[in-house]
């Protein structure tokens, strides 16, 4: 327990040093918003002025990162100056977006790995084997860039999936179902690339676990008491090879909001990527600031995560 | 071992000839990157053949001219009243190696007119040789970033770990956070707050600094592992007996040992970092233009219509792959060689 | 024969982590008073965890004890600017147990002998390489071996190279750390006869080092040294001559320590007769 309390306590330690570089960076970063703010027609100088005020951008570094703490703790994350609202709700909405769309392929890609790499180890050798280490390769050299802009020619020009963005326009009218499925034919493509691109290495580490487990002493000695070897595989193998993969894992959760950055630009997906990069591009800095911790947030929470598995998973860990 | 040792040998010379091919590009690409043919934009790849329209076989290789079809803008018909013959180590347009040494040989071209391979781009360019220029640039941003990542990694994580103390507690908090930030928005982030309507060879070097002083937190983490647990050895005690100053057991005793560790880093940063170039310069955060890039060779497919109707445009995508291969290998080839080593130990 | 290294109440504690959920702390000297004549032939002996190993860490000054001190040649060695001590170290060499870890592993045989010249830098390219030749012939190794890589050598040959190494500077110390406690018997005892040879009284006493012994073999320490001492959890419980403590033990651990030796003829320190 109080292993878990110090890991906590590291995690906020942590976030908070995130959150202090994050809010270093960009008051280091060349160029005020204000100043290309004022030649923007649609604010009046008097909300430029109400604004500067506010966020008090005259202020010291030490002052400015107190108040925006503070507005942090009322569950505000500052003003998007390209969007003229508050930064939360924004976010709140892309996040989502992304969310729906790692999480569904985490799922699935973890799904897909798991008895493929069980039975990649279990038939290591063999043709099964072969099959699924020789794809892992390919897939492997083959980078995301490629993947995705690959796909999306390939669904372009055959017009199967539509090509890109989250719904299609005019969908709201809709019934729920119909919706739905417009929803899914938007998601195949980013979800597809997604979990094609993570194959490979999850694939290969559930192989490479399990195969270490299967050559032990204790595997033996289960075979040898005539348990079957379904049995053996998926109950005894399995959960004795965890503590890697629980390990991969919380890298899978910590990369949920990051890991689809490219994809979903060159899908189109309206999801944190495009939004943060659009935000950088016109130096929109709580915007930039808001996006890059809510991903620090998931990257470390997936490494809590991971310890708190391995914790329950393994009671060895617990003595140590 | 010996076995492991020559093919690890066997990879690096594959990979070397590899870099060979974008290293003489001069040589291998038949015109020049930035040469434009407004006539010719968007030119889908020339169809070699061997045996022409009235069935004669011809032992040298040739294409037929391409022109627009009758009232198309972009769409193209082979003239099969003209054959392009394509010639062999034959003197075409100069070039310079590495920028340096003048020359003039190419692998080969075409007499009397031009065939373009891969196709061109929107401004007419020949996409084979900005695929191989490209490379050079691509390629070399790779490698730089990857120096850099590794010598700041080297050098913070050998000291950190050798002298040990608080600095080395600050120093190994810090590399904590900058692993703890999502790496990708971090570069984006840098690169996009950094000026960017900049010549391409001063985007260049921002790239490779940027993309190289970001990386350096896990190569001083293991560096710092290695040299932990060399300062411990009885022969650098052994050495600081016999009077070696610090100086000495860093560079004679603790160094050598992080060779390997670096050089499985190496392995894994190169393909990673040359990704890394792409991506900024598909989004435009990288080389701009005119230079070419594997990336920014790629940023035309932002557009739906060459998506749709220039499938060659993708190429450059491909270009990488060989290489990705060349380094996943040869990172294997090295982490089987540590397994055999640390057996036979 | 007058006092070259004299330790004076040393003490050295560790923390140990926890034991039981409780955090303590390991005394391994307490209190360690001791001194080392020129060309001496001593012996510590001690069970596991007397302190043995970190008296001999302090004496080649690659620990720092807590408290106490220690003298070199009358130079209180805390007091000496480290420049000075760098030069001084040297005279005080330290061969250990674990032949496996002392030699860079990258390093030829010639490498490992050189070096101690190179880090002094005296004597040029040839030179060095003809007292490497010098050095593993004394030690009764072959010329040949100057190409070999360390890891090539079994665990004797391995300690002579360890022993050649130390030798190499002329050292006015020579502090064995239970250097022959991994090897097989035979090779201990050739080993042992070098030390002997290195430290015989025809030597003159200026290139004749002092030699200590730490081992938890009393036989082995009858044998080879003059003088005996013996530890017990940190602390010297019995010292003399070794033909009154093997004949008239005092203390009870050392009458343990001598129980445990095999019975063999405990004659005056001589060469050993296997």
């Amino acid at each position: 327990m109080r292993y878990l309390a110090r890991r906590l306590a590291h995690a906020l330690l942590l976030l908070g040093g995130a959150s202090v570089l994050a809010f270093l960076f960009t008051a280091l970063a060349p160029g005020n918003y204000f100043d290309e703010m004022r030649l923007n027609p649609q604010i009046s100088q008097e909300t430029v002025a109400a604004l500067k005020a506010h966020y008090d951008l005259d202020k010291p570094l030490a002052a400015r990162y107190a108040v925006w703490l503070k507005s942090l703790a009322h569950g505000e994350m500052g003003y998007s100056f390209a969007y003229n609202s508050p930064v939360a709700p924004l976010l709140w909405v892309r996040v989502r977006n992304t969310l729906l769309l790692t999480m569904t392929a985490t799922l699935l890609a973890w799904c897909i790995a798991l008895p493929l790499g069980v039975l990649s180890a279990e038939y290591s050798g063999r043709w099964m084997d072969r099959l699924v280490t020789g794809a892992s390769a390919i897939l492997l050299v083959i980078p995301d860039i490629a993947l995705a802009l690959g796909f999306l020619m390939v669904v372009v020009r055959t017009r199967w999936l539509p090509a890109g963005g989250m719904v299609s326009a005019g969908a709201e009218g809709l019934p729920i179902a119909a919706q739905l499925w417009d929803l899914l034919r938007h998601m195949f493509l980013p979800v597809a690339i997604l979990v094609l691109s993570a194959q490979p290495l999850l694939v290969r580490h559930v192989r490479s676990a399990v195969a270490e487990t299967l050559g032990e002493g204790f595997m033996r000695a289960a075979e040898a008491h005539g348990i079957s070897k379904k049995r053996l595989l998926w109950r005894y193998a399995l959960p004795a090879a965890a503590n890697p993969l629980i390990s991969l894992f919380g890298f899978s959760i910590g990369a949920l909001l990051s890991g689809s950055l490219l994809i979903e630009i060159v899908t189109s997906w309206p999801g944190v990527g495009p939004f943060l990069l659009e935000a950088i591009l016109a130096r929109d800095l709580f915007v930039v600031i808001g996006g890059v911790l809510f991903s620090t947030v998931f990257l470390i929470a997936g490494n809590l995560i991971a310890d708190v598995l391995l914790l329950w998973a393994d009671p060895r860990i617990q003595t140590e | 071992m010996k076995i492991l040792r020559r093919k690890r040998g066997m990879l690096l010379i594959g990979l070397i000839l590899l870099h060979g091919i974008v290293v003489f590009a001069g040589f291998f690409a038949p015109y020049d990157p930035a040469q434009q043919d407004r006539e010719r934009p968007y030119a889908p790849p020339a169809r070699v053949h061997f045996v022409d329209a009235e069935g004669k076989f011809h032992v040298r290789p040739f294409a037929y001219a391409q022109r627009l079809k009758e009232g198309a803008f972009d769409q193209y018909e082979e003239d099969r009243a003209a054959r392009i013959e394509l010639k062999f180590f034959v003197s075409g347009t100069p070039y310079r190696l590495l920028g340096i040494i003048p020359g003039r040989l190419h692998l080969f071209a075409a007499n009397n007119g031009t065939v373009n391979l891969l196709g061109t781009d929107g401004y007419g360019r020949d996409l084979l040789s900005r695929i191989l220029y490209g490379g050079q640039i691509s390629l070399l941003a790779g490698l730089l970033a990857a120096a850099i990542s590794l010598l700041i990694g080297a050098v913070v994580g050998g000291f950190s770990g050798y002298f040990g103390g608080w600095t080395d507690s600050l120093a190994m908090r810090f590399a904590e956070l900058c692993m703890a930030l999502p790496w990708l928005y971090l570069l984006f982030g840098v690169r996009a707050f950094l000026p960017l309507l900049v010549s391409p060879l001063k985007a260049f070097l921002i790239v490779v600094i940027t993309i190289g002083a970001l990386g350096w937190a896990r190569p001083a983490r293991l560096v710092r592992g290695v040299a932990l647990s060399a300062k411990e050895r009885d022969f650098v005690r052994a050495a600081k007996g016999f009077g070696a100053s610090h100086f000495y057991v860093l560079r004679r005793h603790i160094l050598p040992q992080t060779k390997s560790v670096i050089l499985t880093q190496a392995a894994i940063l190169i393909p990673q970092y040359i990704l890394a170039e792409v991506t900024l310069s598909f989004l435009g955060l990288g080389i701009p233009e005119p230079a070419p890039s594997w990336g920014n060779l790629l940023s035309s497919l932002q557009q739906y219509s060459v998506l749709a109707s220039y499938w060659w445009m993708y190429l450059p995508a491909l270009a990488m792959v060989p290489f990705f291969f060349g380094y996943l290998a040869l990172s294997s080839a090295l982490q089987e060689e540590r397994r055999a080593a640390k057996i036979t130990l | 024969m007058d006092a070259l290294l004299c330790a004076e109440n040393l003490v050295k504690q560790y923390s140990s982590g926890k034991i039981a959920g409780v955090r303590g702390t390991v005394r391994a000297l307490d209190g360690v008073s001791l001194t080392i004549e020129s060309g001496a032939r001593l012996a510590i002996v001690g069970a596991s965890g007397s302190g043995k190993s970190t008296l001999a860490l302090c004496l080649a000054c690659v620990e720092k004890p807590d408290s106490g001190l220690l003298r070199f040649e009358n130079r209180d060695l805390s007091q000496v600017p480290s420049r000075e001590l760098r030069g001084i170290r040297p005279q005080i060499q330290l061969v250990f147990q674990d032949s496996a870890s002392a030699f860079n592993p990258r390093f030829t045989v010639q490498q490992v002998l050189e070096e101690p010249w190179i880090l002094q830098k005296k004597l040029t390219a040839r030179e060095r390489r003809d007292e490497a030749e010098r050095l593993l012939l004394r030690v009764g190794l072959p010329a040949t071996f100057l190409s070999r890589m360390t890891l090539e050598m079994s665990g004797g040959q391995r300690q002579r190279l360890a022993v050649a190494r130390a030798l190499a500077l002329g050292p006015k110390v020579l502090i064995l750390d239970e250097a022959l406690s991994a090897l097989d018997y035979s090779v201990q005892a050739q080993i042992a006869n070098l030390l002997m040879d290195a430290t015989d009284a025809a030597i003159p006493i200026a290139e004749r080092p002092a030699v200590v012994l730490i081992t938890h073999d009393f036989a082995m320490a009858a044998r080879f040294a003059n003088e005996i001492v013996v530890m017990e959890r940190g602390r010297i419980v019995e010292r003399g001559p070794t033909k009154k403590i093997v004949e008239a033990p005092e203390h009870s651990q050392t009458r343990e320590l001598l129980a445990c030796a095999p019975a063999r003829a405990f004659g005056a320190p001589d060469r050993a007769a296997f």
